[in-house]
């Protein structure tokens, strides 16, 4: 069944869906389901709390779908519910324990070695990476979720707007304010790494 | 111009987000200052950086179990639809109900008038009969009776003044047995 919808836009299997087709909702799941796993994991840095965050995600979409008005896209509107979880479950994460005993426990995968890197400036780029996680981590909420947006999705400052419910210029200052915060974190890393 | 502002402008750069203008402004400045290329320079290496921050490995296994899973849940969120019901059963079951509604409303309403006459007949009759079972042949008794009988008779039909050729069909409303006993009351107070 998902093979026939292949040709369909977003918009048109979101119209479906908001009528009551449980494929075209299955075929927008299929499509966004790593978008969303990854934006999710960038955030809890938990695979088994992505996969529940990611489930639940389109489980609510699935369920308000008839209240989705289409005046933004399917994919702004499903980033929408997976930020606002997510940031919902780290407030409560962040209270039951600290954020330091919170990422121990899963297995990273190597991000592949850029070939401008030599095996010395890979390792201190690795070190870089898990810096720079944590820094990430670290920042404010909104702050985060900007950057995530922008810097990891790759998101316009308007597409990213529409998702955290806030102007282009909002995201504009909230990148401006994360890479100071960010710099100042991890200066001693950005300053001496030499390509 | 502060090199704030071009803080500012440096970020948005590397978004992509500068307009021609300000990009031709900031490159201006950046040749001038070294510190806002310094800046820039980290920038840029930080964002350089998040593109090599780890992924987790997923296989392809992972999102078929993720699909499959996620289509369990939504099929046991979906409502059950209501077994369509032919038009024909639902007038049926309307027209016994109000068949079976009617015929409770008769039974109980017959019951209520039957109760209601079977229980004056009953007191009316038995109060009589016990009435001159208990009386028998005992004259005082008899008499106490009637005597009581009388100015019940007078309280009801109007007081001591009242006289039965006032009412010719008095007799109509009184029973056999009351009419007996005025007879014999009559007879005495003749004879008397």
């Amino acid at each position: 069944m998902n093979n026939l919808m292949d040709d369909f836009s977003d918009d048109r299997l979101a119209h479906d869906a908001k009528m009551g087709s449980r494929e075209a909702f299955s075929e927008l799941a299929l499509r966004y389901r790593e978008r969303i796993y990854h934006i999710i994991f960038r955030f809890t840095r938990n695979p088994g709390d992505a996969d529940d965050l990611a489930q639940e995600t389109f489980m609510m979409a699935y369920k308000s779908m008839k209240h989705f008005e289409q005046k933004s896209s399917f994919y702004t509107w499903i980033y929408r519910i997976a930020i606002n979880l997510t940031l919902n479950f780290l407030k409560k994460k962040k209270k039951e324990q600290g954020r330091g005993d919170y990422i121990e426990g899963y297995a990273y995968t190597e991000a592949p070695q850029s070939p401008l890197f030599s095996p010395e400036t890979h390792s201190e780029r690795k070190e870089l990476g898990e810096r720079m996680d944590e820094a990430i981590r670290s920042l404010p909420a909104a702050y985060q979720a900007a950057f995530v947006l922008v810097s990891f999705q790759g998101m316009t400052h308007a597409q990213a707007g529409r998702v955290l419910g806030c102007s282009e210029n909002t995201v504009s200052w909230r990148m401006h304010k994360a890479r100071k915060m960010l710099q100042a974190k991890l200066k001693p890393f950005v300053s001496e790494v030499r390509p | 111009m502060s090199c704030r502002r071009y803080e500012k402008w440096i970020s948005d750069e590397l978004d992509g987000m500068l307009v021609e203008k300000k990009k031709s402004a900031l490159d201006r400045h950046l040749a001038e200052c070294p510190d806002c290329g310094s800046y820039r320079e980290r920038l840029a290496r930080l964002q350089e950086g998040t593109g090599r921050l780890p992924q987790p490995g997923l296989t392809p296994d992972y999102w078929s179990d993720f699909s499959f899973r996620l289509e369990q849940k939504i099929r046991s969120a979906e409502p059950r639809p209501a077994r369509p019901q032919p038009a024909f059963w639902k007038w049926a079951w309307t027209a016994a109900g109000a068949v079976l509604l009617f015929s409770l409303g008769l039974a109980f309403w017959l019951s209520r008038q039957s109760a209601a006459q079977g229980n004056y007949i009953f007191c009316f009759e038995d109060s009589i009969d016990n009435i001159s079972e208990e009386i028998g042949d005992d004259a005082d008794l008899e008499e106490v009776f009637n005597s009581l009988l009388l100015s019940s008779i007078e309280e009801h039909g109007g007081g001591p003044a009242y006289h039965f050729s006032d009412d010719p069909l008095i007799w109509e409303s009184l029973s056999e047995e009351e009419i007996r006993i005025l007879e014999t009351s009559l007879k005495k107070d003749t004879k008397s």
